[in-house]
């Protein structure tokens, strides 16, 4: 009886080996002379064959009442207010490739927009190239695709063993290290691994609000445009009517552009 | 010669052949591990036998994989990765065409352990970057081909207002102190110049900036209060450029309406100059000063106590209709600012500015009055020219002496003369004219200097000095006074202030982020008032009975003040206090009399925020203060007015006690499109000058006295916004109560107590519809109900509505239609007036240019009464107002 629980233990043993990769990413956002920081953690199982990536709203804009540090001329004063309400909470991608099928949860500003998406793994159509650089210790090639909206260009390494990347950047056969888009706006950027961190199952996100993400995107530039009428309203001698809404900036954020007819 | 049945095959194999030639190479085959279980995900990679880089790839599913090679190798990698895999490899030498290689790959775990924890593999994480959301608006978002200049784009911007008399611009609440360029002050307070001036197509984003510092050594230590808003200029525009608008058009009685504008703006790296120059008689007021209204713009109210009294009152008109409908004026408007940057230490601006206005009016004053239960009415028929001409400079210079000193100098030099010639018709049968001449003559300067001590700490030291003359001279034709014997009344008044303020102030903030200011100072105020009335005619000049004022009050203050920030989680507590030594003393050279009076006093006040949530928020303040309220009211002999009012006073300097209470609620909900503000204040005054007048058909005489007696106000404020989805329309309401308590005596009556109250509301609809058409109503009714012990009460109802058509028919064209219905009394639904409006803009291509077609007055409204009720009068004010007119207007970008 022993020896036959001692012969259980030592398959097993062999079999308790990490499965979970971690790997730290910041996104860092460029709206013209101003840069917004966010986090994310992508975790893959290579077992389960799932991932999930861990998305944080953007640190700069959780607190308001600090200086600028780094300031355009001796004159400019920009030490600005954040916006009052914003939500703090995690976006989350989760891909399980064995089953084909993805869930997203995203919100608009306010947590009470969270939503979850579910759908099946659309994987981008990465033109691979043969450009080449040294990103730390790693070659990394780069590719590029265009997905949401925005054409990326990243580069990726397939010599750390880990297939995947942040947010939709996935399907390369590496792991991606760096991401850029063509409107410049967006930067991902890997800065920590840790293979196998731990061993266990990723969770998959659940929110009561299901919804699809053409729907999401709708309903979020619709109610994003009804505030910023709303703001306008509040001043005295403004004529609502004179405003063409339709001559605002484009709303976008990293999943959508807002397209216009 | 084949067999039949060969040359089939032959022909399936080529048909094969052909068809595997249009495909190139294909490699398929099996992932499993070692104990043959399908491994479900792997990519399949094709590489340069040569190299590392990535060709092709694919991605295989349960087990099997294919890859069709769309380029020619000569020796190519299969590669197998499957995580938690040893990577399976394979190397096909000279991969043929139309070959279909089946390769299958077995692959290991990989049980290396790979605990490569903590690999940093990018230099750094970005340092992070303190910015935070900044309120920076790009214009181009804002725009929609109604709006010319820059105020029109600031209007629309969220969480900032712009009062439409003085375009005073106020961002979440608070106003604003500078309107910069590219960081530069050009204006001063006076930013208006600029707002109203400025083209919106020099301008690419506006910054609205909390907690600014003009100073930038205080940035982080002084008390965030200021706000500010930063014009970003389009790069590029580093030249000259501007714009010139020219209207002209015809009006009702056949005169030409003029509005001509120019402005030019310049930049280069050490020279910024923006000057604009401007003509119109289409009521408009291009310059930052108001000489038709009371509305003081806001450097003005902050000059306020260094300037002398006017005493003899300017003309005033009164108006609830848009100033532009009843400015009847000429108006010649230039100013010039610039800024030097004469090295990195070292810069100098400039502010020219010269006014020259003639304003005409036809007004009628008729008063009802009921004392003591007789009644008697007085009529004033008045037709006026008020002609004001100012010429003023500022200059400033700034000097860094260091990296933590700055050193500024201030100075302004006005010169104002306005001259209002006049003729009444009094009661019908006399009739008078009049000529009232002030100048103003005011210098003043100020030298500031800064030291930053650390970075929670600054010291500052001040002089202030300034000098203001005021004479006046109004002169009446006939006499009043003696008719018979005399030609003509003359009121002479000169009333001169000279004020000098030296203060020191410790400024700093704590590691909590608390603020904190400590000062300590001193004031010497001196004024002189010298005035005299006589009659005049060609034999002499006979001094009036008691028309004789020859004074000096000098008021000198010791003070420290106080003031600390707490902010703790969702309190914000900001005490402060001052500590005074007042010493006023009045000198009467005519009566050889001298009063003086010494007070110490502490005022201390406090507010108080608390954060109840994200959104709302609960406001309180208490404030205590005395002060000296005699300067309006020094002089004991009567100086005359108008053609029928003299006033005099019996001075004191007994100190007014001022006690007031203000509690607020604010609610900021932007997910569900609400806001709503909810308000109460209370001020009492005790100690104030009270109005004993005695009032015949022909004269008036006011006199002012002191009581330590009690004004007070009560006022409840209500306003909220709401954007209603299903209608995509935005509405909002304001309401206004107030109740005051005041004393007075009239006609020798006894202390009179009275109460006014006034009820104000006004309710907004503006639609949003992503049509050519939109709509927008606003409707106004006020109530004012005034009373005093054991009398009647006067009641005057109010109503106001305003209705506007929006149209946006082609992409070049804008047009609006507005039409304002005005019933000043209810009782009286026949008096009503009518306003029509309408304006068609286009704009070609070229965007250069644009047209502007402009109707205002369409139904040709000649006069406005307004109707006042006070505790013993009814007094309707009848103005005339500018009329019908048609304008072309042209406008032209450089």
């Amino acid at each position: 009886m022993k020896i036959f629980f001692l012969l259980l233990l030592i398959p097993c043993y062999c079999l308790s080996q990490n499965n979970i990769s971690s790997l730290n990413y910041e996104l860092t956002r460029t709206v013209e002379l101003l840069t917004f920081n966010a986090y994310g953690v992508l975790k893959v199982d290579f077992k389960n064959k799932t991932s999930n990536f861990k998305l944080s709203q953007y640190v700069n804009k959780l607190k308001g009442g600090d200086f600028v540090k780094s300031s355009l001329n001796e004159n400019d004063s920009l030490e600005v207010i954040g916006p009052k309400v914003i939500c703090r909470d995690y976006k989350f991608y989760y891909n399980d490739f064995k089953k084909d099928s993805t869930y997203t949860i995203l919100y608009n500003t306010y947590c009470k927009n969270k939503v979850l998406i579910k759908d099946t793994i659309n994987y981008p159509k990465w033109e691979i190239k043969d450009e080449c650089k040294k990103i730390g210790k790693y070659n990394a090639q780069k590719a590029t695709a265009f997905i949401n909206d925005r054409t990326w260009t990243v580069y990726f390494t397939n010599e750390l063993g880990i297939n995947g990347g942040p947010w939709r950047l996935i399907g390369l056969p590496g792991l991606v290290l760096e991401a850029t888009e063509n409107t410049s706006t967006y930067e991902f950027k890997l800065t920590e691994i840790n293979k196998s961190s731990e061993s266990s199952k990723i969770i998959k996100p659940y929110h009561k609000n299901q919804t699809t993400f053409n729907e999401f995107v709708e309903k979020s530039i619709k109610e994003s445009k009804e505030r910023e009428l709303f703001l306008f309203s509040k001043i005295p001698g403004v004529i609502i009517g004179e405003i063409d809404i339709n001559s605002f900036h484009l709303f976008e954020t990293l999943d959508y552009i807002e397209k216009r007819k | 010669m084949l067999p039949f049945f060969m040359l089939k095959k032959l022909f399936f194999i080529i048909l094969i052949l052909s068809s595997t030639i249009a495909y190139s190479q294909t490699i398929l085959g099996t992932i499993t591990d070692v104990e043959q279980n399908n491994l479900d995900y792997s990519y399949v990679l094709i590489k340069d036998f040569d190299s590392t880089n990535v060709k092709e790839y694919s991605i295989a599913r349960k087990g099997k994989y294919e890859i069709d090679l769309k380029k020619k190798y000569l020796k190519i990698v299969v590669e197998i990765q499957s995580n938690g895999y040893v990577t399976g490899k394979r190397v096909i030498d000279n991969p043929q065409k139309n070959k279909t290689y089946t390769i299958d790959f077995i692959l290991e775990k990989d049980t290396t352990t790979n605990k490569l924890d903590e690999v940093i593999i990018t230099a750094k994480r970005k340092p992070f970057k303190i910015k935070k959301d900044t309120v920076s608006y790009n214009v181009n978002s804002y725009r929609d081909g109604s709006e010319r200049k820059i105020e029109d784009i600031i209007k629309k911007l969220p969480g900032i207002e712009v009062d439409k008399n003085t375009g005073a611009i106020k961002y979440k609440g608070k106003p604003i102190e500078n309107v910069t360029l590219d960081g530069d002050n050009l204006f001063g307070h006076n930013y208006t110049l600029g707002t109203k001036n400025i083209n919106v197509d020099m301008v690419e984003q506006i910054e609205a900036i909390e907690n600014y510092s003009e100073n930038p050594l205080l940035k982080g230590i002084e008390k965030g209060d200021k706000v500010s808003i930063n014009l970003k200029l389009k790069k590029g525009k580093f030249n000259f450029s501007g714009n010139i608008d020219f209207g002209s058009g015809i009006s009702e009685n056949l005169n030409e309406v003029l509005d001509i504008n120019a402005n030019l703006l310049g930049i280069t790296k050490a020279y910024k100059t923006f000057a604009t120059l401007s003509y119109n008689n289409i009521g408009i007021n291009r310059s930052p000063f108001n000489y038709f209204g009371f509305s003081q713009n806001r450097e003005q109210f902050i000059e306020k106590r260094f300037l002398a009294k006017r005493i003899i009152p300017e003309t005033s008109f009164l108006n609830t209709l848009d100033e532009e409908r009843v400015n009847i004026n000429n108006q010649y408007f230039g100013n010039y600012n610039a800024l030097f940057k004469i090295n990195k230490r070292l810069k100098i601006k400039t502010n020219l500015y010269y006014v020259n206005d003639k304003i005409t009016s036809e007004q009628l004053f008729e008063n009802q009055f009921i004392i003591d239960g007789q009644s008697f009415t007085t009529t004033d028929d008045i037709s006026i020219e008020k002609k004001p001409k100012q010429y003023r400079g500022d200059l400033e210079v700034k000097y860094n002496a260091s990296k933590t000193s700055l050193l500024e100098y201030n100075l302004t030099i006005q010169q104002e003369n306005i001259q209002t010639p006049s003729s009444v018709v009094s009661n019908n049968d006399n009739s008078f004219t009049t000529l009232l001449n002030s100048e103003s003559f005011y210098l003043r300067q100020k030298l500031l200097f800064t030291k930053k001590i650390s970075d929670k700490k600054a010291f500052q030291f001040s002089v202030f000095q300034s000098t203001n003359n005021i004479p006046q001279n109004f002169q009446i034709n006939p006499s009043i006074i003696d008719p018979i014997n005399y030609e003509n009344d003359i009121q002479k008044s000169e009333y001169s202030k000279n004020y000098l303020e030296v203060q020191s102030i410790l400024l700093g903030s704590t590691t909590k982020k608390n603020k904190y200011t400590f000062s300590v100072g001193g004031i010497i105020d001196n004024n002189k008032l010298q005035s005299e009335l006589f009659s005049q005619n060609l034999a002499g000049n006979n001094t009036a009975e008691n028309g004789i004022n020859n004074l000096r009050y000098s008021k000198k203050t010791m003070y420290q003040l106080g003031s600390y920030q707490f902010n703790t989680g969702k309190w914000k507590l900001s005490p402060s206090y001052r500590f005074r030594y007042l010493d006023q003393e009045i000198y009467n050279k005519e009566s050889n009399t001298k009063n003086t009076q010494t007070n110490f006093l502490f005022e201390p006040s406090i507010n108080i925020k608390y954060k109840l949530n994200e959104i709302s928020s609960f406001l309180g303040t208490a404030n205590y203060e005395q002060s000296s309220i005699v300067d309006n009211y020094l002089f004991q002999n009567q100086i005359l007015i108008n053609n029928r009012t003299s006033v005099s006073n019996i001075p004191s300097l007994e100190l007014q006690e001022a006690l007031s209470y203000g509690f607020s609620y604010l609610h900021d909900d932007l997910y569900n499109l609400l806001e709503v503000a909810i308000g109460m204040n209370y001020q009492n005054r005790n100690g104030n000058f009270f109005t004993n007048s005695t009032i015949n058909q022909n004269t008036t005489q006011i006199n002012y006295f002191f009581l330590p007696q009690d004004n007070n106000n009560l006022n409840f404020n209500f306003s909220a916004t709401k954007y209603i989805r299903f209608l995509e329309s935005t509405v909002k309401s304001n309401s206004n109560y107030s109740i005051s308590r005041y004393k007075n005596i009239v006609n020798n009556s006894e202390l009179r107590n009275n109460e006014s109250r006034f009820f104000n509301t006004q309710l907004n609809f503006r639609t949003a519809f992503r049509l050519f058409v939109n709509f927008e109503n606003t409707i106004n009714f006020s109530q004012s109900i005034s009373q005093s012990d054991n009398s009647n009460e006067f009641i005057n109802e109010s109503l106001n509505n305003t209705f506007k058509i929006i149209l946006k028919p082609a992409k070049k064209w804008f047009v609006l239609l507005s039409s304002d219905y005005f019933l000043p009394n209810l009782k009286q639904k026949s008096e009503n007036y009518m306003f029509l409006d309408a304006s068609v803009r286009f704009r070609p291509k070229n965007k250069r240019l644009e047209f502007n077609l402009i109707a205002k007055n369409l139904l040709n409204e000649t006069n406005f009464e307004q109707i006042q009720t006070s505790d013993f009068s009814t007094n309707i004010y009848r103005t005339n107002i500018l009329p019908r007119y048609y304008m072309l207007n042209m406008s032209y970008d450089f």
